[in-house]
């Protein structure tokens, strides 16, 4: 069996051998993360200026001004989700939160459409060329969607400033994980857990890059199921589509290939995060005129990021990305504690 | 393995090589039954909620129909909680935006309404059809994820201030 991981992907870009090129790429990426991060400070202070944004009365800015920069900032978003290997959830939720006078309920409301558009869109496509798999998808979504419930009720009953807090920790925590974690194209599963081969959870699918079948069991079925049930949780609590934690429990815990985990957390993804939204929408927190322009502009940027997927440089847009993460995370652990 | 993936699974795959047990050099790997109809009606929602969504948002925006918050009034409120917009915009939580449909805001639930009920309606699809593979198992997990999703739509759970 095959063992690739990721760490390997420099190299592959860059046959001399020279490390200096790949950091250069990083160092790119993390300059556009900071000046995307800096542009929308200053654009957020110069509306503050004009708007009140704690108090919320405003002094001429028209209301329109509002959808239509959300609009435009989360078709960059969806330009550079894809490549970057994100949901549009997992970005949308601490940018805006940290740079939009919305309140929190509106944003991980928004957060949650956001993320099942996003899979509902990639869903069928990969579950009818087998790339996703229903049998994998089916007991962790149970768990993940039942506990996305209680995230959600939890999420809107706290305090505004402590969910704000556990934001920035948990974005902040998701950065290490997006910068830390390995990842393993075909794991090796010497053995299928009892659990797995009970549910009869294994497969095959077709990889368009080598032309083969590929055989996959799973393994530590348990584990993965209670780490679902912490992936569940947060994802309702903070609005967050979860598939920087699903596709790392899918591969590196349970033993998934790694194209299949990519493919059934997208697919997931749908699954977890309506039950979480519909709290969401029962309890008010949905406000149209921030959810449609946020998912008709991730739409189409989404569009356009997996036509660029070919061209652009991923590992520059993956650390622009994880730039932008960890500056907002920062910045809604700030604005939880009132600095 | 294969040998028991084509019973169970609808596939149809050949003999493996030897030399490489894990995999195949053929393309005959095809979804379950199940997972072609649950994509099916998947792709059909998406369609339908994301147009709903599109075309109501721009009735809201036209003006056609009066929203219960004006649009120039909504910048002025956002900050409140869910549910002190709501009192000040006079919405009642839950369902109760099927009896607005007149207003311009309260149509854009229509769409998003939509989309959180495809997941629903894709499982009720699937139950026969795992009834009838007698797989019994996964039935019972599509049977209690409708119940799951059914009673996180119901609006029973109230969440206080």
């Amino acid at each position: 069996m095959i063992v690739m991981k990721w760490k390997l992907k420099p190299n592959l870009d860059n046959p001399g051998g020279e490390e200096g090129y790949s950091m250069k790429k990083k160092l790119l990426g993390v300059l556009f993360g900071a000046v995307f991060i800096s542009i929308l400070v200053v654009t957020n202070s110069a509306l503050a200026a004009t708007v009140n944004l704690s108090s919320g009365a405003h002094s001429g800015t028209p209301w329109w001004v509002w959808p239509l920069s959300l609009f435009a900032l989360t078709f960059v978003m969806g330009v550079v989700a894809i490549p970057a290997g994100v949901g549009g959830g997992v970005l949308f939720v601490p940018i805006v939160s940290s740079f939009f006078p919305f309140n929190l309920d509106f944003v991980r409301g928004a957060g949650l459409m956001i993320a099942l558009s996003g899979s509902l869109a990639a869903g069928p496509g990969l579950l009818k060329r087998g790339m996703a798999d229903l049998r994998l998808a089916m007991p962790v979504a149970l768990i993940a969607s039942v506990f996305s419930i209680l995230g959600a009720v939890v999420g809107l009953a706290l305090p505004a400033k402590l969910v704000q807090i556990g934001l920035g920790a948990v974005i902040l925590a998701i950065v290490f994980v997006m910068v830390l974690a390995k990842k393993s194209e075909y794991p090796d599963v010497k053995l299928p857990d009892s659990l797995s081969i009970a549910l009869r959870i294994s497969g095959i699918y077709h990889e368009d890059s080598t032309k083969q079948d590929i055989d996959w069991k799973i393994h530590r079925t348990p584990v993965g199921l209670v780490l679902f049930s912490f992936i569940g949780f947060l994802a309702g609590m903070f609005g967050l589509g979860a598939g920087w934690a699903n596709v790392p429990v899918l591969n590196l815990v349970m033993g998934a290939p790694l194209k299949l985990s990519v493919a059934t957390s997208s697919f997931l993804l749908s699954i977890t995060d309506t039950s979480a939204a519909w709290i969401y929408i029962n309890k008010g927190a949905i406000l149209p005129l921030v959810v449609a322009p946020s998912i008709i502009g991730m739409m189409l940027g989404a569009f356009i990021g997996a036509k660029l997927l070919t061209k652009a440089k991923p590992q520059v847009i993956r650390y622009a990305v994880i730039t932008m993460l960890f500056l907002s995370g920062f910045r809604a652990l700030l604005k939880g504690f009132g600095i | 393995m294969a040998t028991r993936m084509n019973s169970k699974r609808d596939l149809k795959i050949k003999p493996q090589a030897k030399a490489e047990p894990a995999r195949t050099a053929t393309k005959t790997v095809r979804a379950t039954e199940e997972q072609l109809v649950y994509a099916g009606i998947l792709s059909m929602g998406r369609k339908i909620g994301l147009a709903g969504i599109v075309a109501s948002f721009l009735v809201y925006l036209s003006g056609i129909l009066t929203p219960k918050m004006p649009l120039e009034k909504v910048p002025v409120y956002w900050h409140l909680s869910s549910s002190e917009y709501m009192k000040v915009a006079g919405i009642k939580p839950g369902w109760a935006w099927l009896t607005m449909f007149q207003n311009g805001d309260m149509l854009n639930f229509f769409g998003i309404a939509i989309l959180g009920a495809i997941s629903l309606v894709c499982y009720l699809a699937i139950i026969p059809k795992l009834l009838r593979k007698k797989d019994t198992t996964f039935a019972m997990i599509a049977i209690v994820e409708v119940l799951v999703l059914a009673f996180a739509a119901s609006g029973i759970i109230h969440i206080g201030e």
